[in-house]
C-alpha cells in the first residue's frame, strides 16, 4: 500500500507539472491554431533566468523567482509581437516550423549561458526535512512536489475563474472558438494573441522552476523533460484545457506507477519489459487512446466537408 | 509585413545572433605560459626515419595556420605550414555540456604544443604547426556525425577528436576509406583492438569496462560489505560497457545484481531508477548516467532515506555537486559516494603532463572541470601519432595511419605509456571521493588502481560489450 501512495504521489505530482506545460500548448493552440514547439525552451529559460536572478545575481530567492516568472511571460509575449504577429494569416505549417526555430534560438542562448556545469536554482525547498523531503506514514513526500501539485492546482482554479468571470477571460474563450466573429464583436484579437503568449510564458515559468528546482538542476538537456508534455496533450485533445491536465495526470501516473512496478509486472509476465519502459508507456495509452479518440479524450471532433 | 515589423525582426535576430556570438568572450584571452617543465621525447615508432623530405597529403598546407580559431589562439608558427585538425563535438545533445570545454583543452593543447621547446612548448609537428579547425555539431547524432565528417574529411588529415562511441562506430568505414585516424571521446574497451577500429583510432585513458571492475574491487576492499547491487547506465553507450565491466566483476566476486537499468540515454527515467533502489534495496550501485541525472538520482534516492554506496562512472560526476550552496553538496561528500576519472586522473593530479595543462589552461578558464583534462589528455597520444608520421617522412593521411598503428605514444605522465595497435586494452584506474575543497571536486584515493578482476580478465578476448 505504501509502494502504491508513493507512486501515486509522485505520479501526481509529475503530472501536475506536466499540466502547467500543456496548458501553455494549449493555450496558444486554441487562440492561434498553432502547436508552439517553443514552449520548451520557455520553460528552460524561465529556470535559466531564475538561476541567474538567485544565484548569479544574489537576488532574494522569492523575488528571483517572481521576476523570473513574469520575464519568462513577457518574453513569449515578445516573441509573439516579434515573430509570429506578422505571420497571421500564414499557414499554420509555416508557423509551427517558426516555433522550432525560436526554440532552437532560445536554447542556444541559454546553453551558451548555462555552460559545463549543472546549474541550481538557489531555492530552499532541499534544506526542509531529510533532502527536502517528509515521511509520512512511510510515505515519502517531497517540498518541491508538494507545491508543484498545489501550483497546479491552485493555477488550474485560477484560470479557470479567469476564463469565466473576467472580461480578457472571455474574449480569449471567443477568439478561441472564432476568430473573425471575434473581431466583429469587437475584441482586440491581436491583444488576445499576446496575452495568450503571456501566460503561457508565465505557465512554463512554473513549470521550469518544478522540473529543474532543488537539486534536480538545470542542464542543457533540462528542455527534454518538458518534451514529455507531447503525449499529454495529445491524449488530452489539443484544444481542451480539462484535457491537458487529465492527460498530464494520467502521463504523470503512469510514469509513477511503472517506475515502482514494473520489476513486480515482469516477474507476473515472465518476461522483461526492458528498460526505460516507463517513458515509454505513456506513448502506449497515447496510441490506444488515439485509435478510438483520434481527436484526444477531449478533443473538438473537426468534421471536413469534402 | 509592414517594414517596421521586418525591421523589429531583424534587429531582434542581430542582436539574438551577437549575444551568442558574445557569449563566454570572457574566456577567450588567452595568454601563452612559460612552461617549465622539461618536455621528454619519448617516440619509439618503427617508422622514425632519417627522412629529409616530408610527404604530406589531405589536410597539410604550406601556409601557415591562422593565429586564432574559435575564439583560441593556435600559438601557430607563422614561418611553419599547417597540419589540420577536424572536431566532431556536440554543442546541441545531451553532451552538449561537456562538448565546448572539451574543445577549450584541444585547442589550448595545441597552443601549448606549437609554442617553441624554449618557451615550455613542444615546438610544433616538424615544419608544422597543428589547428583545430571549426567543430562540426554532431548533437551526438550519428547521422549527423557522418553528415559531419564528410563535410570536414577533404579539409583535415585526422580527427582531433570523434565524440561518442556509436556515432564513431557509424563512420568508421567512411575514416577507413580515408585513411583517417581520430581521437574518440569515448572510453569503449573495443577501440583497444584492430578487429573493432581498423587500426584508426588513438584511444587515451582508462576504458569504462575496466573502470567498471576496478570499482567493483575497489569497493570491496575498501567500503565493507557488499553483497547486492544495482548497474545503472545508458544502453548502447558508455552505459553498456561500464554495465558489462560491473556485471563481470559482480559474477567473479560472487555479488547479486538485484537490477540493471539501462534504457537509452533520452528515455532515462529518475522515478524508475529511484523506484527501483526503493523497491530492490542494494548495498551499492554503480551508475554510468549524465552528471544532471546523477544529482536526481542520488537526491531521490536520500529524500527516500536510502543512501547505499554508489561508484560513478567518469561522466557521472561534475564538480558542480561539490560546490557551495549545491543542495546535494553534503550527501556528495559524505562518504556514500565515489567517482571515477575521466579516463585521466583530476585536474590537480601530480604529474608534469597535468602540470604543463594547469599552467596553460590556467590563464585561459578559471575552471579544474574534468571534461578539461579529458580534453587536454586526448590529444597526447595524437600529437606522438603526428610526430612519429613527421619523423618517418609522411605526413600524408596513409602516412599517419601507419606510424598509430605501431607507435609508444607517451602524455608527460598523465598516463601510462601506450604501444597503440597492440590489442591490449589499458586497465589502471582512477578513484576519487567528492571533496569541495579541490578545484576538480575530487580528492584522487587510487591512482593506477587495477583490482583482481581486471588483473585475471582475458583482455585478449576483446571489447566487453
Amino acid at each position: 500500500m505504501i509502494t502504491f501512495l508513493q507512486a501515486t504521489f509522485e505520479g501526481l505530482s509529475l503530472g501536475a507539472v506536466y499540466s502547467l506545460v500543456a496548458i501553455g500548448f494549449v493555450l496558444i493552440y486554441k487562440a492561434t491554431d498553432v502547436l508552439s514547439f517553443a514552449q520548451p525552451a520557455l520553460v528552460v529559460v524561465g529556470a535559466g533566468l531564475i538561476s541567474a536572478l538567485a544565484v548569479d545575481r544574489g537576488v532574494p530567492f522569492w523575488i528571483a523567482f517572481i521576476v523570473g516568472i513574469l520575464l519568462t511571460g513577457i518574453i513569449g509575449l515578445v516573441m509573439e509581437r516579434t515573430f509570429l504577429r506578422p505571420m497571421v494569416g500564414e499557414p499554420v505549417f509555416s508557423v509551427a516550423i517558426l516555433t522550432i526555430g525560436i526554440d532552437i534560438l532560445l536554447r542556444t542562448v541559454l546553453n551558451n549561458w548555462i555552460g559545463l556545469n549543472p546549474r541550481y536554482l538557489g531555492d530552499p525547498f532541499q534544506s526542509f526535512g531529510n533532502f527536502g523531503s517528509v515521511n509520512v506514514g512511510g510515505v515519502t513526500l517531497k517540498y518541491l512536489e508538494i507545491a508543484a501539485l498545489f501550483t497546479g492546482v491552485i493555477i488550474i482554479i485560477l484560470l479557470s475563474v479567469f476564463f469565466k468571470r473576467s472580461k480578457y477571460g472571455v474574449a480569449m474563450m471567443a477568439t478561441s472558438y472564432d476568430q473573425e466573429a471575434a473581431l466583429a464583436q469587437g475584441i482586440n484579437v491581436g491583444r488576445i494573441f499576446g496575452l495568450v503568449w503571456l501566460i503561457s510564458g508565465v505557465l512554463a515559468g512554473f513549470a521550469g522552476f518544478f522540473i529543474t528546482g532543488g537539486f534536480n538542476t538545470l542542464t542543457q538537456a533540462s528542455f527534454l523533460s518538458a518534451l514529455r508534455v507531447l503525449p499529454a496533450v495529445a491524449i488530452g485533445g489539443l484544444d481542451s484545457i480539462p484535457g491537458a491536465v487529465i492527460g498530464s495526470l494520467i502521463i504523470g501516473l503512469t510514469q509513477g506507477y511503472v517506475a515502482y512496478y514494473q520489476l513486480m509486472l515482469e516477474g507476473v509476465i515472465g518476461f522483461s519489459l526492458g528498460s526505460g519502459f516507463s517513458l515509454i508507456a505513456p506513448y502506449l495509452i497515447m496510441f490506444f487512446i488515439l485509435i478510438f479518440k483520434p481527436d484526444g479524450l477531449f478533443g473538438t471532433k473537426e468534421v471536413e466537408r469534402v | 509585413m509592414n517594414s517596421l515589423r521586418k525591421r523589429g525582426i531583424i534587429i531582434f535576430s542581430i542582436l539574438s545572433l551577437v549575444i551568442v556570438a558574445c557569449g563566454g568572450a570572457a574566456e577567450e584571452e588567452v595568454v601563452e605560459e612559460t612552461v617549465e617543465e622539461a618536455v621528454v621525447e619519448s617516440l619509439d615508432s618503427p617508422a622514425v626515419t632519417t627522412a629529409t623530405a616530408v610527404k604530406t597529403g589531405t589536410g597539410v598546407t604550406a601556409e601557415p595556420c591562422p593565429a586564432e580559431i574559435g575564439g583560441v589562439p593556435t600559438g601557430a608558427d607563422q614561418s611553419k605550414g599547417c597540419i589540420y585538425l577536424g572536431l566532431l563535438n556536440d554543442y546541441t545533445g545531451p553532451y552538449a555540456p561537456a562538448g565546448p570545454g572539451l574543445e577549450l583543452a584541444q585547442r589550448a593543447f595545441w597552443l601549448w604544443a606549437n609554442s617553441p621547446e624554449e618557451a615550455g612548448g613542444r615546438g610544433g609537428i616538424g615544419n608544422y604547426s597543428v589547428a583545430i579547425r571549426e567543430g562540426f555539431d554532431t548533437g551526438y547524432n550519428p547521422q549527423k556525425h557522418l553528415e559531419g565528417y564528410t563535410a570536414i574529411k577533404d579539409e583535415v588529415a585526422a580527427l582531433a577528436m570523434s565524440l561518442g562511441t556509436p556515432q564513431t562506430l557509424f563512420i568508421l568505414d567512411e575514416m577507413d576509406k580515408d585513411n583517417m585516424v581520430g581521437v574518440p571521446m569515448s572510453w569503449w574497451s573495443g577501440w583497444s583492438y584492430k578487429e573493432n577500429d581498423k587500426g584508426l583510432i588513438i584511444e587515451f585513458g582508462s576504458q569504462y569496462c575496466a573502470d567498471g571492475m576496478n570499482a567493483v574491487d575497489w569497493s570491496l576492499e575498501n567500503l565493507g560489505d557488499i553483497k547486492t547491487v544495482g548497474i545503472m547506465g545508458f544502453a548502447g553507450d558508455y552505459g553498456s560497457d561500464w554495465a558489462a565491466g560491473v556485471a563481470k566483476a559482480a559474477e567473479a566476486n560472487g555479488l547479486t545484481v538485484a537490477w540493471t537499468y539501462t534504457p537509452p540515454s533520452t528515455e532515462f527515467d529518475v522515478a524508475q531508477a529511484v523506484g527501483l533502489m526503493v523497491t530492490q534495496p542494494v548495498d551499492a550501485y554503480f551508475p554510468a548516467i549524465s552528471a544532471g541525472l546523477m544529482a536526481q538520482v542520488a537526491g531521490g534516492a536520500a529524500q527516500q532515506g536510502l543512501t547505499p554506496f554508489a561508484i560513478l562512472a567518469g561522466p557521472s560526476f561534475n564538480d558542480a555537486f561539490v560546490q557551495e550552496g549545491f543542495p546535494l553538496k553534503g550527501l556528495f561528500e559524505s562518504g556514500a559516494i565515489y567517482a571515477m576519472g575521466l579516463g585521466v586522473a583530476p585536474y590537480e593530479a601530480d604529474t608534469p603532463g597535468h602540470a604543463v595543462m594547469r599552467a596553460t589552461m590556467g590563464q585561459i578558464v578559471e575552471s579544474a572541470n574534468a571534461f578539461l583534462v579529458a580534453g587536454w589528455s586526448s590529444q597526447y597520444h595524437l600529437l606522438g601519432v603526428l610526430e612519429a608520421a613527421n619523423k618517418g617522412g609522411d605526413l600524408s593521411r596513409a602516412g599517419i595511419r601507419r606510424a598509430a598503428a605501431n607507435v609508444t605514444v607517451s602524455s608527460d605522465g598523465m598516463m601510462e605509456p601506450r604501444e597503440l595497435g597492440q590489442d591490449r586494452a589499458d586497465t589502471a584506474a582512477y578513484i576519487g571521493i567528492p571533496d569541495g575543497s579541490i578545484g576538480s571536486g575530487q580528492r584522487v584515493l587510487a591512482f593506477n588502481y587495477q583490482g583482481s578482476s581486471a588483473k585475471s580478465y582475458d583482455w585478449t578476448s576483446g571489447s566487453c560489450s
